[in-house]
């Protein structure tokens, strides 16, 4: 089956079909497998639904269904609400933070001196760690006895922060430890769509006398947009249903001061045995990705296309 | 059957000696447990009936077949742990005497009770024989995922009579029983053996004894003279921390040191109804004291939450701390020459657990081997635990090995045991005055885990000074209240 | 001084401070490896100090004395963590080329009404968090005996791989302007010989960022290899956490064990990571 295309459209390479009544199959073929892969994953998706409507729990074997009782539980316990500012929390300063940082670094990168070229290269090594691992490095620099961390900051005088252990500065270091570990990620990322602006652009605006902010603002941001977005994308999917690093880090401590969703599943699933509950909150995490998601995705859509005009 | 009633009824007359009976019993064909049994039931005197049971447990000399298992396969559910690193040399001696192939997984600590759970939940066929707590069997054992042990021990059949359950120290297998009924206290009414016994831990106090001498301070026995001792350390030397315990936010938190100490100022975690009772005067003011040494005379301002036990024993070891009320293992490890900085040099020492007024029995963890409910081959299965937990075993994992705090007695007072220990200040004496004194003083029921580790959240609240002693511990007892309501094991 | 030089020199200077930022707590790490437990926990840390291989020789498996303890040589060894890390992320990884790729070209290149959801419904696998779906897996796995087997963990990796897979692959699709393929159905080519001398090679970058990218999740996952997993799947991020659950906590020990965990993952980067750079551009632009 030929492709059909009218010439000359192609609005970021997307295709125009054939006449639509013709049901094109060779797709589905091409899906087929994926979806085989898939189907096998939505299983356990709806079983876990189905846990989150009932009593389910580890040590009693009957299954009870109890229709939203879990739900009304979780939305009337402050716990609820505490968890959901964690969640929150976490995930919004992460995301905040690495897209600067990381866009700082990626521009810093961008550049021809010899650090540049050497760092381009070396500076994905934090995403090499697993976080979980990462984070007991972290812990060991941070550690009153020992930690490198706290030597290097004496000078400054901050010898004795209380990194993990207390419950004001606990989110900050899981935060930072986030920070260390993803924005080599972003930077890389971000510097691939700098490397895709053409300089003639850069050149048009020079010409017309714009100031290298200016020409931030006016050249780079709107290309590098739809790069962006897919970097809060992925790191937003990822820090709301945050795990490693705050189980690592203090279990979740100090009291519930890391709980956020997948925290508190945890505990309610596996410790407390309270299967049902656990995948309530479980459910109600997945729902808030899933549609913070569409609209980010819709958004990136809308930015591709403006991109390539 | 009717010459064995005769036999019997002349047997009880004292007409036949034990010895006639025996004899005659053979000749009629009755095995060697059925005629113990019988002398058991018809024997005339106490001593000649324990004599009976001796016997039919031995049965004629030798007459235990170790290899009635062989080649069925048993797999175990391991714990990283040094009991585990002395096992895993010696399953070889194992897999020669009875035939029976020996397979393992090993799990980090911190997640391995989490995985077992999942497994023991689902009557998982994978493993037959994992390591359990104490406190563990109070959740596992109630819903069915562990074998009561008891008849396995009473069967001479299914236990070879090298096992001699008595050598075992009676208060750690007492403890490592309940009845499965929330309220009764471990060991009491119809206890069921969930876990055998494997090694475990008395809490006791672990210091630097140079440091003490060095400006003349007596150990402390009790929680008065540690708040006393502590703040002079403080200022005699302010690099170390005086005193430190566990402060995660996870539920062993609550048993070592603690939860000791609770128990000697008359305080208990619930009464007999199951009513929750860590607000109780005494606890509260214990717990006031317990934190107030903390944060006076504890790690640096608002360290103490990241202090896990292995975190806790490494400071030790550093160098950097001077006491701890906690388990008598922890510091061994450290002590063991060239394994810290302040390892091997006599700088340790250990001394009985400190109580109110003096010194106190312990609260104890047991490390122990269980049963999987769901396993297929549960008597090959159980011939590994009791060798697992035999003399024989036991004895080379304390001389050669980590295996220390055995719950043997045998084990304790053997000489090369002795021996190896004797270079610990301390340890040696305490462990002979606090093993028969110790037990576990929490009072069992399934949401062991929830409570205590809701427990340790509020103890890091009181310490951040997010609430009060007497709040916070209102706050859990009623949480702790609402929670076992809720899961329907109290009304 | 031009202005261009200064500020490259500026920039240098705040480019070091991230840099140091990034990478000293790796370096910390590999000094960590070869130290003593005595000289891990000397206040003031040193950075001067006699190396000693013992950490590795542990982590190896290789035997010998450690703190005192006789360690009891290979049962401690993490090499055969390695070796399922290895089978599981890679056959995690062909698994998801295999049906990934094709699946990225159908989303790409045709439109039909579905199209967008089918796509997002892959991108949706991505967002599961790994609690919600580990109890009913567990559930299933030991009811279809996938417990502890590689088939098991490969297919239950295609929540992370898969996703990755075709989102980046099929932006790279979308990029390849339709004249090259137009031109190459003209020379006669049937629909599988464009998809494979023209697609393939032109979206080559993208596959192979994708790739990593998969592949660097793969390996570093924990939670999942923790609950679903059992000897005979341990990985590598596990094993090294064992390394610090014993009673004699030895950190030289856990950082030989976390850097020997990196090393397949690093050499992929470093031979990589042009292709990284390179292929990141996850069809957002077009040249």
């Amino acid at each position: 089956m030929a492709l059909n295309a009218q010439r000359g459209e192609t609005v970021a390479g997307r295709p125009v079909t054939a006449s639509p009544r013709r049901v094109n199959l060779e797709p589905l073929f091409l899906i087929a497998p994926a979806l085989v892969v898939c189907i096998g994953i939505l299983y356990p998706f709806g079983l876990a639904v189905f846990y989150s409507i009932t009593n389910y729990s580890l040590t009693l074997p009957i299954i009870k269904v109890t229709g939203l009782r879990n739900y009304a539980y979780i939305f009337s316990n402050a716990d609820f609400w505490h968890s959901t500012a964690v969640t929150l929390g976490y995930a919004v300063s992460a995301v905040a933070i690495e897209l600067v940082l990381g866009m700082i670094v990626a521009l810093l990168l961008d550049r021809d001196t010899l650090l540049a070229k050497v760092m381009r290269g070396l500076i994905i090594l934090p995403l090499m760690i697993a976080p979980v691992l990462g984070t007991l490095m972290w812990k060991l620099m941070m550690d009153p006895s020992f930690g490198v961390a706290n030597f290097l900051l004496s000078p400054f005088g901050l010898r004795n922060l209380t990194w993990g252990d207390s419950p004001y500065t606990a989110l900050p270091t899981a935060v930072l430890i986030d920070v260390w570990i993803y924005t080599p990620f972003i930077a890389l990322l971000l510097l691939a769509g700098l490397r895709s602006i053409s300089p003639s652009l850069y050149e048009a605006a020079e010409v017309d006398g714009a100031t290298p902010w200016g020409m931030f603002r006016a050249v780079t941001l709107p290309a590098i947009a739809p790069y962006l977005i897919v970097c809060t994308l992925f790191r937003m999917v990822d820090s709301l249903r945050a795990f490693d690093i705050l189980f690592a880090l203090t279990k979740g401590g100090p009291g519930n001061t890391l709980w956020n969703y997948q925290v508190t599943a945890y505990y309610q699933t596996i410790t407390f045995s309270n299967v049902g509950l656990g995948s309530a909150y479980m459910v109600i995490n997945w729902a808030i990705i899933y549609i913070l998601s569409q609209a980010l995705v819709s958004w990136w859509n809308g930015a591709k296309d403006r991109a390539a005009a | 059957m009717d010459h064995i009633d005769e036999l019997c009824a002349s047997l009880a007359h004292g007409d036949t000696s034990r010895r006639e009976f025996i004899a005659k019993a053979s000749k009629a064909g009755l095995g060697a447990a059925l005629t113990g049994t019988l002398l058991a039931m018809y024997s005339p005197s106490a001593q000649a009936r324990e004599n009976a049971q001796q016997l039919a447990a031995n049965g004629p000399a030798g007459s235990f077949d170790h290899k009635k298992y062989a080649g069925r396969k048993v797999h175990l559910r391991l714990s990283k742990h040094p009991y585990v690193d002395a096992l895993t040399p010696d399953i070889a001696k194992f897999k020669e005497l009875t035939g029976i192939d020996v397979t393992y997984d090993i799990t980090p600590e911190e997640q391995y009770f989490d995985k077992l759970k999942l497994g023991l939940s689902q009557k998982s066929s994978d493993f037959d024989v994992c390591m359990v707590g104490a406190y563990m069997t109070w959740e596992y054992g109630p819903a069915g995922w562990l074998e009561d042990l008891k008849p396995f021990i009473a069967d001479a059949n299914k236990t070879a009579p090298e096992f001699d359950a008595a050598d075992i120290y009676p208060n750690v297998l007492k403890n490592d029983s309940w009845s499965g009924t929330p309220g009764d206290l471990p060991g009491t009414g119809d206890a069921k053996q969930w876990a055998l016994p494997w090694g475990w831990e008395i809490n006791v106090l672990t210091y630097r004894q140079d440091i003490l001498k060095k400006h003349n301070l007596a150990v402390p026995r009790s929680y008065d003279e540690i708040a006393t001792v502590a703040a002079k350390l403080k200022t005699l030397e302010p690099k170390l921390i005086p005193f430190l315990a566990r402060g995660k936010l996870s539920w062993d938190t609550i048993h070592p040191g603690y939860l000791s100490a609770f128990n000697a100022y008359g305080a208990k975690d619930f009464d007999k109804s199951l009513k929750p009772t860590m607000n109780s005067p005494e606890a509260v003011a214990f717990t006031e004291k317990f934190m107030s040494i903390l944060k006076d005379s504890g790690p640096p301002a608002g360290r103490w939450t990241g202090y896990g036990v292995f975190d806790m024993g490494a400071a030790m070891g550093a160098g950097d701390v001077v006491m701890y009320h906690d388990a008598t293992s922890l510091g061994f490890f450290q002590d063991l020459p060239g394994a810290s900085k302040v390892g091997g040099q006599g700088k340790m020492a250990w001394a009985p657990s400190p109580g109110k007024t003096g010194t106190t029995g312990s609260n104890i963890w047991v490390w122990s081997l269980g049963l999987n409910s769901g396993s297929a081959s549960k008597d090959a299965a159980w011939l590994f635990m009791q060798w697992a937990s035999g003399k024989e075993h036991l004895l080379y994992a304390a001389t050669q090995h980590g295996h220390v705090d055995t719950v043997r007695k045998s084990v304790f007072n053997n000489p090369k045991y002795q021996a190896r220990i004797a270079a610990h200040v301390g340890y040696s004496d305490t462990f002979r005055k606090q093993a028969p004194i110790s037990a576990i003083y929490f009072t069992p029921q399934p949401l062991f885990f929830t409570e205590t580790t809701n427990w340790a959240g509020t103890l890091q609240d009181i310490y951040s000074g997010k609430v009060t002693a007497k709040a916070g511990l209102d706050k859990l007892a009623s949480d702790v209240s609402n929670e076992l309501s809720q899961r329907g094991i109290t009304k | 001084m031009k202005a261009k030089t200064r500020r490259n020199i500026l920039g240098d200077a705040l480019l070091a401070v991230l840099s140091f930022f990034f990478l000293f707590p790796i370096y910390w790490a590999v000094l960590m490896a070869f130290k003593t437990q005595a000289d891990t926990t000397a206040w003031p840390p040193k950075f001067f100090f006699t190396p000693t291989l013992d950490n590795f020789r542990v982590v190896l498996g290789l035997g010998g004395e450690s703190s005192g303890e006789v360690i009891a040589g290979a049962s401690t060894s993490i090499i055969p963590a390695l070796g399922h890390s290895l089978v599981i992320s890679l056959g995690a990884l062909l698994v998801s080329l295999v049906v990934g790729i094709p699946a990225a070209y159908a989303l790409a290149r045709y439109k039909f009404a579905s199209r967008e959801s089918i796509a997002f419904t892959f991108l949706s696998f991505r967002f599961a968090p790994e609690l919600l779906v580990i109890i009913p897996l567990f559930v299933i796995f030991r009811n279809i005996r996938l417990y502890d087997t590689y088939v098991g963990m490969i297919w239950i990796y295609q929540l992370i791989t898969l996703p990755l897979v075709v989102w980046i692959v099929r932006g790279y699709f979308e990029d390849i302007p339709l004249e090259i393929e137009e031109a190459a159905k003209v020379d006669g080519c049937n629909w599988w010989g464009t998809f494979r001398h023209v697609a393939l090679p032109l979206a080559a970058p993208g596959i192979a960022a994708a790739l990593l990218l998969a592949f660097i999740y793969a390996w570093n996952n924990f939670i999942f290899v923790l609950i679903l997993g059992g000897e005979h799947t341990q990985t590598v991020t596990l094993a090294a956490l064992n390394f610090l659950s014993s009673e004699q906590q030895v950190y030289g020990q856990m950082a030989a064990a976390v850097l020997i965990s990196i090393l397949p993952v690093l050499a992929l980067a470093l031979y990589g990571q042009r292709y990284l750079v390179r292929g990141l551009s996850l069809g957002a632009v077009k040249e």
